[in-house]
């Protein structure tokens, strides 16, 4: 096991390296003058020349690109000329923002749908005759309607329509004090610090946008879970299991394993889908999120941010992909050899 | 081989027979889902092509009548500049439909013949191949897509080519499987044994019998490419208002959601939706008439 | 004559609920005396293993319907209480599969696989179970036992792996043996010893190796069993001693 993690460790620089290089070749082929977007048309020549000077734009590309992987290195990612400040700065600041929202989306997702696909394969019942045809249904309707029109459905009728749902805009209501930043992340900062008040306005605040997440991404999940145990159900090692006796306690365990094998695959996947998913919902929501930060970026030509959004993304992928192979590798021996 | 119709299995003793499920598509095999499929798919793109026919209102003829509740002379209501809902939802499927079409079929074009020669000569270049189209596939596509879009700018060919390039890669992957798969078959190997070429193989033997993941997999695009159109055009990135498509309407209902005027983005929205799940149902009722083993006989 | 150990009667099994449903058995009756090897043949479609299953009532729930009886030493199987038939499976009646591999689980070590049967049918403890299935290792001829106790499936070759699903057929000590195509897959050399195994234990535990082996493998039949019964398309065409059997044989169709 530990030569695998090892191994699988390895791999890490080179990936992290490719993924830099396509995020510099991208810029390359942005129009215009990377001086000049990022201090922006009103900027005078002279300002525009230095800066260039500095990111070394004169110099051949290979050498920029070591350049690049240096700056990089040093958590450098130039400025964005949109919100004039750092974009290192920018992204420390939201990028907890968005992990909170997503993995909450992700465990709220995994504890609905893994029970309800375990309970519709086990066929046997009026129940999980019912369960199949609604999964059935449900997994149909999540996979055609688009994220963000589900989002303002949810707003329509939970704010403008019942009032049950607090104002759809940002993470707090504007007259709470925030509590002071720790982790970035609302939920655990106001726990550190005890605010009671803005805990739960929170809580009301993420609603919305995690239902409508994990309304999406429940669905693919929930069918795989079941597609899995049903499988296993019918697999001939059950079949020789139940043949000899062993008790049902024991099958269902082994079976409940070997399904959820390959559904800690997908996680990853299933993980990193969820960030795409939360670009538009960050929108909806004024969520001051990476994802809202991203399409600003993209509708003002802000490269450098975009740069560095899109590496950030990538490596988050690349992290979320090696915990889940060493997770499976844990589990299943037969990966190890 | 005896397939009891439980859950409970029987061991057959000589393993599962050989059933060649690919053997293309039986004529007249319509199972529900793909009537279901093909009624809703059709019934979107009559529509579509219809709607300078029968829509009742010119979808960019703005008027006075702002913001009106659905009524008897504007069945869906009318949006923040007066245009009639009704007919720009019913003119959105040329933009939306076009739009998944063409991208869809450009993917095909590169990804099955790529994958074609990279399951059947397996050497470097295919290797190079499936990790190009492994990175590729690793980053979210509609961030992808939002990022290709905001660098090349929003144009409606900008649009078909990224919806075309984010979708390329899984048909390279199915057609490099399938090819993989069918090239250890008995009857590929004795045509190969006969002497016939190699070209003649691929297309007489492998393509024919990828047919239906290939067709299936077709109208599951059709269904991401919409609602990826709709999304990037949501944001602003791809389809410019005031051009009648489900992604703009919605977005232009957006600010109505939260005032309690639900019309101009309940209906796009909901067209689009119907939309992708006719290309859902669709796909898998070509699974399902393709192959002989399906559970509902 | 002794007293059967197994006996099928007219034993009738549909494939669904509906009348309409395909009859996997049709009206099939067979005995086993104590000390009998009985080989059942047949094509793959002919209701084998359907038989082997119907007689371990693996079939009902949520399967079609049965009809006809199963009796185990005078008890009908299909009326046993669940926790009957619990303890009749793997106590009473041991069974054994194709393909070994594919019978275990791929995730446990096959030593600790073996303890969980042993558990569940013998009141012993942790380390007396270990012991008798190490015990039961060496018995079935695997070499190295302790060290294997903790090899995982896939770490095993075929005939190590059928050894093992052998040893867990027999662990209990079963009164009889119902082997469904247990060579198949295997190198011919190891299907020759896997068969003398098998029948060897039985042999050791009880004095009398009672078993009924499904095979399309007419060799099998023709070395070990007393009894041939032959099926097809779900019906019982043939029964009889085995010299008769091969006899007066039909032409293969």
């Amino acid at each position: 096991m530990r030569r695998y993690v090892l191994r699988r460790l390895a791999f890490l620089v080179p990936q992290l390296l490719a993924v830099i290089l396509i995020a510099f070749v991208i810029v390359q082929f942005t129009p215009g003058n990377p001086a000049r977007a990022q201090l922006g048309s009103q900027a005078p020549e002279a300002a525009v020349e230095a800066l260039e000077q500095e990111l070394g734009l004169d110099r051949p590309l290979p050498e920029q690109f070591v350049r690049y992987v240096a700056r990089v290195a040093q958590g450098s990612f130039g400025v964005s000329w949109v919100t004039g400040r750092p974009v290192a700065e920018d992204l420390l600041q939201r990028a907890p923002v968005t992990l909170q929202l997503i993995t909450l989306s992700f465990l709220v997702s995994l504890l609905i749908a893994i029970p309800l696909g375990v309970a519709a394969a086990f066929r046997g019942g009026f129940v999980s005759r019912v369960a199949d045809r609604m999964s059935f249904v449900y997994g149909l309707m999540a996979g055609s309607i688009p994220d963000f029109w589900f989002a303002l459905i949810l707003v329509f009728v939970f704010f403008s329509t019942l009032g049950l749902a607090p104002s759809p805009i940002g993470q707090l209501d504007l007259t709470i004090a925030p509590p002071p930043t720790r982790t970035g992340m609302l939920l655990v900062d106001s726990l550190l610090a005890g605010h009671w008040e803005a805990f739960w306005n929170h809580v009301g605040h993420l609603v919305l946008p995690v239902a409508t997440l994990v309304f999406i991404n429940a669905a693919p999940i929930l069918r795989m879970t079941r597609n899995n145990v049903e499988e296993n159900l019918r697999s001939e090692y059950v079949y020789f299991a139940r043949a000899n006796g062993l008790p049902r306690g024991d099958i269902v365990s082994y079976a409940l394993k070997n399904s959820l094998l390959p559904i800690i695959t997908l996680a990853g996947v299933w993980y990193t889908i969820l960030i795409a998913g939360a670009v538009l919902t960050e929108t909806i929501f004024s969520w001051g999120g990476v994802g809202q930060y991203a399409v600003q970026a993209v509708l003002n030509a802000d490269w450098s941010a975009l740069q560095a959004v899109v590496l950030l993304a990538a490596a988050i992928s690349l992290l979320v992909y090696l915990v889940v192979d060493l997770l499976h590798a844990w589990i299943d021996p037969r990966v190890r050899t | 081989m005896v397939e009891p119709l439980t859950a409970e299995p029987v061991v057959t003793p000589v393993g599962h027979a050989e059933a060649d499920a690919t053997v293309g598509m039986r004529a007249g095999v319509l199972n529900r889902q793909l009537v279901l499929g093909l009624i809703v798919v059709g019934f979107v793109a009559a529509v579509g092509i219809l709607a300078p026919l029968i829509a009742p209102a010119n979808p960019l003829e703005a008027t006075s009548a702002v913001l009106e509740p659905p009524s008897a002379t504007h069945w869906f209501g009318t949006d923040r500049s007066g245009f009639d809902i009704l007919s720009r939802t019913m003119y959105a499927p040329r933009v939306d439909l076009a739009i998944a079409g063409s991208a869809t079929v450009l993917a095909m074009l590169a990804g099955v013949p790529l994958g074609l020669l990279a399951g059947y000569r397996q050497g470097f270049i295919a290797e190079a191949l499936g990790r190009a189209s492994d990175i590729v596939q690793a980053f979210p596509f509609f961030i992808l897509a939002i990022v290709l879009l905001g660098i090349f700018g929003p144009s409606v060919r900008n649009l078909i080519a990224v919806v075309a390039f984010v979708n390329g890669p899984i048909y390279f992957r199915l057609m490099r499987g399938q090819t993989s798969a069918l090239i250890s078959r008995p009857y590929v190997e004795a045509a190969r044994v006969v002497g016939c070429g190699d070209a003649r193989i691929m297309l007489r033997h492998i393509l024919p019998n990828s047919l239906a993941p290939i067709l299936a997999q077709m109208s599951v695009t059709l269904g991401m490419a919409v609602i990826l159109t709709a999304g990037v055009s949501f944001v602003g990135a791809g389809v410019r208002p005031p051009t009648p498509e489900w992604g703009v309407m919605i977005s232009d209902g957006a600010p109505g959601m939260f005032t309690g005027q639900w019309w101009p983005a309940l209906f796009p929205g909901l067209s689009l939706a119907i939309t992708v799940m006719g290309f859902g149902l669709l796909a898998n009722g070509i699974t399902q008439a393709a192959d002989p083993r399906s559970r509902r006989g | 004559m002794a007293e059967a150990l197994l006996s099928v009667k007219q034993l009738t099994v549909a494939g669904g609920r509906n009348p309409h449903s395909p009859r996997l058995l049709r009206d099939v009756s067979m005995k086993v005396s104590p000390g009998e090897v009985v080989g059942i043949v047949g094509e793959s479609v002919s209701g084998k293993s359907v038989l082997l299953a119907a007689i371990l009532d693996l079939l009902r729930p949520p399967a079609g319907t049965v009809d006809g009886s199963v009796e185990f030493q005078g008890e009908n199987v299909l009326e046993m209480s669940r926790d009957r038939l619990h303890r009749f499976r793997g106590d009473d009646v041991g069974f054994i599969g194709p393909n070994a591999h594919s019978l275990l689980n791929p995730l446990m070590p096959v030593g600790k696989q073996v303890v969980r049967y042993i558990r569940a049918h013998q009141k012993l403890d942790r380390h007396a179970a270990r012991e008798r299935a190490i015990g039961m290792f060496e018995a079935v001829g695997i070499p190295d036992p302790t060290r294997r106790f903790d090899a995982y499936p896939h770490e095993l070759s075929g005939g190590m792996a059928q050894r093992v699903s052998i040893s867990i057929g027999l662990v209990n000590r079963p009164r009889l043996l119902l082997a469904d195509e247990p060579t198949f897959g295997l190198d011919v050399t190891i299907q020759a010893q896997v068969l003398e195994l098998m029948m060897s234990l039985m042999r050791e535990h009880l004095g009398a190796a009672s078993v009924v082996i499904a095979t399309r493998d007419l060799g099998i039949v023709a070395n070990y069993a007393d009894r041939v019964v032959n099926m097809s398309g779900g019906r019982v065409t043939a029964a009889g001693p085995v010299h008769e059997f091969f006899e007066h044989r039909e032409p293969a169709r």
